[in-house]
């Protein structure tokens, strides 16, 4: 289809890429075992990197691999020869940022090279010089504003991708070593400590604190684009991008199979779309952090920040992981991931059925035995449903609605 | 010999600045990033000045380029070329891009701040035609050396000052204050954190955020004059210009022997130096897959 944009997730395992496939995700980018920036994700070996590529493949889906590290003269010497292992693989792209990746991905290997948003790229001028060095698409820095990308979308021709939800950096990218000096750890090589969320003393030239009711913080809330779907597939853009390979599967499944949904509902119907705010709420529900359009809108204003004191905690609304469904006693297989009980209120969300709302009924445990509460980390249960559930369907808090 | 090129710390110092060093490096107004700025209207001026003095003017014009700065950036750039500034530092790959479509004369001096690591990617723009980079000060003393031996063109090095931390679009000091209806009484404004603090400031469109102490690379200069690096930059950025006067002449004055008093002297008018990452390695480390 026309004008059809890929649906791009993150992926810090297997276990989280075969979900964002499964999901509604177009494809998947993860780090290798080295050159990445996330050096805390857990990456993907050369062989898991080839599993990916064949699952994804066998979906008629995409992998990409981040280089996407500021190199050193040491690192630089093993380039190529990572390179070549990575197109072994099988992959589809790779996601760079130091140039010189570009010239050695080129020479060596015929890897599609992605500029990775670390380069900053927000005008045209520069967007046109990576396309004559043959990049084949540009993930924009992420304070573009939509006329910017509307404007390198028309002037140059690559593909261009943006991100559309997750976390932001504070600072330009490439332009923050808080991390360096604060805590030896080298943010453009993978050792972010996300120093921009720390909280600091706010003081004059006479060392005087400037107060507020909370510290000062560098802290940014997310970005969510969901509501600017329809004008940015309209714009052109190819490619949205989901943050986040260090997210749970959870966050992974909800936020993909939102968007996607989104994504799919505006080009079946472009006349008569009309915003779902239900998606929203689901978003918002699942992420533990405010979120707002950031740059895309022009925003750079307090509304961007977060003053919040990092009172972030982690999701409970998760509660299960389907592993199986026995068609025979109409039972489905489950793995529990937050504690539940007899007659909760729960969700049922999978990459290929509506939404399921249920109160829980019976629950047995592994040997048979009715229980009331499942309250053991990854505990298996079985609950007798009618409605066929499949494999990575996932179980959530209902906060919606309830209709049986 | 390694040229000693200063940064003022405000523009009224340039002519003053002139006799004591070899050049000077500064920004433009709204296009440059940690830096003490001239407007375009001064450029003229002020790199006549520096010219007659037979000294030499670096302009850096290293801020991130949005698409309402093309245009101007475009004019600035050819101004720069038509005043023969000796050099334009730039972040922003549509400086390089502009460079060529004009066939520009003026060389360019890659100093994209913390990403000018190693010598691959400054050979990378080399062949883009650059004349010089000024390397990143999250990098070792060893590497600085290896990555000039490994390069054609022009080093330049920062050893003394201030070092950049941070620069963001958004206004993070203007944030906070209209998020908790404070007033803006203050000059300065520093961000604090177990017992180091550390300078942030606004410009029209973004925040910087620098180093909690100033490099005192005055022993390292040494070396940098040993091994040939081209330039050296003392950065006088929020430094007050009568202990800028005393460093620049530490500099100036410091041999084998000597090293040890002029570092000693640089302590004594700033108790907060420090080495920064010269001698220290950060961290870079990706998990294992344990799986």
């Amino acid at each position: 289809m026309k004008n059809k944009p890929e649906l791009l997730a993150p992926a810090g395992d297997l276990e989280r890429l075969k979900v964002a496939l499964l999901y509604g995700a177009d494809a998947v980018y993860f780090g290798g075992p080295s050159f990445g920036l996330r050096a805390n994700a857990i990456n993907f070996t050369f062989d898991e990197m080839k599993e990916a590529a064949l699952f994804a493949h066998s979906l008629g889906k995409k992998v990409y691999v981040t280089v996407n590290i500021i190199l050193h003269n040491k690192e630089a010497k093993e380039l190529v020869s990572y390179l070549q292992n990575i197109e072994k693989t099988g992959i589809d792209a790779i996601i760079v940022s130091d140039p010189y990746v570009i010239s050695m991905a080129k020479k060596y290997t015929s890897l599609e090279i992605h500029l990775s948003t670390q380069q900053s790229t927000i005008n045209y001028e520069a967007a046109s010089f990576f396309q004559k060095e043959g990049v084949k698409r540009i993930v924009l820095g992420r304070e573009c504003s939509k006329e910017e990308i509307k404007e390198i979308i028309t002037r140059v021709p690559i593909e261009i991708e943006t991100f559309i939800h997750g976390a932001m950096c504070a600072g330009y990218s490439g332009r923050c070593v808080l991390s360096n000096f604060l805590t030896d750890r080298d943010s453009n090589r993978g050792g972010c400590s996300q120093i921009c969320r720390w909280d600091f003393k706010l003081q004059d030239q006479d060392g005087k604190r400037i107060e507020g009711e909370r510290d000062f913080t560098l802290c940014s809330k997310d970005l969510s684009l969901l509501k600017y779907i329809p004008e940015m597939i309209d714009m052109g853009i190819s490619s949205f991008k989901i943050e986040g390979r260090m997210r749970s599967v959870y966050y992974i499944a909800t936020v993909v199979s939102v968007y996607r949904k989104a994504i799919d509902k505006y080009l079946e119907e472009k006349e008569n779309y009309v915003y779902d705010e239900r998606l929203e709420t689901v978003l918002r529900n699942c992420a533990n952090r405010d979120s707002v359009p950031q740059f895309f809108d022009g925003s750079t204003g307090e509304e961007c920040s977060y003053y919040n004191g990092r009172e972030e905690v982690s999701n409970q609304d998760f509660l299960g992981i389907v592993l199986a469904y026995d068609e025979e006693k109409k039972e489905a297989v489950i793995e529990q991931r937050n504690y539940f009980q007899k007659k909760d209120k729960i969700e049922i969300f999978g990459p290929h059925h509506e939404d399921i709302f249920y109160e829980v009924g019976d629950i047995y445990d592994e040997d048979g035995n009715l229980i009331d509460i499942v309250r053991h980390p990854r505990q298996i249960v079985r609950i007798p449903m009618n409605e066929k559930l499949e494999p990575y369907d996932m179980l959530r808090i209902a906060k919606l609605k309830v209709d049986k | 010999m390694t040229k000693i090129l200063v940064i003022p710390p405000h523009k009224e110092d340039i002519s003053e600045l002139l006799s004591k060093v070899d050049g000077i490096l500064v920004g433009v107004k709204n296009f440059s990033n940690n830096f003490t700025e001239i407007s375009k209207e001064e450029l003229e001026k002020i790199t006549k000045e520096v010219k007659k003095a037979n000294k030499e003017i670096f302009i850096s014009l290293n801020k991130n380029m949005h698409h309402a700065d093309l245009e101007a950036l475009t004019e600035l750039l050819k101004k720069c070329n038509q005043l023969k500034v000796d050099g334009v530092f730039y972040y922003d790959v549509a400086v390089l891009s502009i460079h060529h479509k004009l066939s520009l004369e003026i060389p360019l001096i890659w100093s994209a701040e913390h990403l000018t690591t190693n010598a691959y990617t400054i050979g990378y723009w080399e062949n883009f035609g650059i004349s010089g980079t000024f390397l990143s000060n999250e990098i070792t003393m060893k590497e600085i050396l290896e990555i000039h031996q490994s390069t054609k063109t022009y080093t330049f090095v920062q050893v003394f000052g201030y070092l950049p931390m941070y620069v963001s679009r958004r206004l993070a000091i203007d944030n906070y204050l209209k998020h908790f209806h404070l007033k803006r009484d203050a000059k300065e404004f520093y961000l604090w954190k177990e017992n180091h603090t550390y300078p942030i400031l606004e410009r029209e469109k973004s925040t910087e955020i620098y180093s909690s102490f100033l490099l005192n690379a005055i022993s390292e200069f040494l070396e940098y004059q040993e091994s040939g690096i081209e330039y050296a930059i003392i950065s006088g950025f929020l430094v007050p210009y009568s202990s800028l006067e005393e460093v620049i002449t530490c500099f100036q004055e410091v041999t084998e022997e000597n090293v040890e008093e002029k570092k000693q002297k640089i302590q004594e008018l700033f108790p907060n130096t420090g080495n920064g990452f010269l001698y220290k390695e950060t961290v870079y480390q990706v998990k294992k897959n344990e799986k």
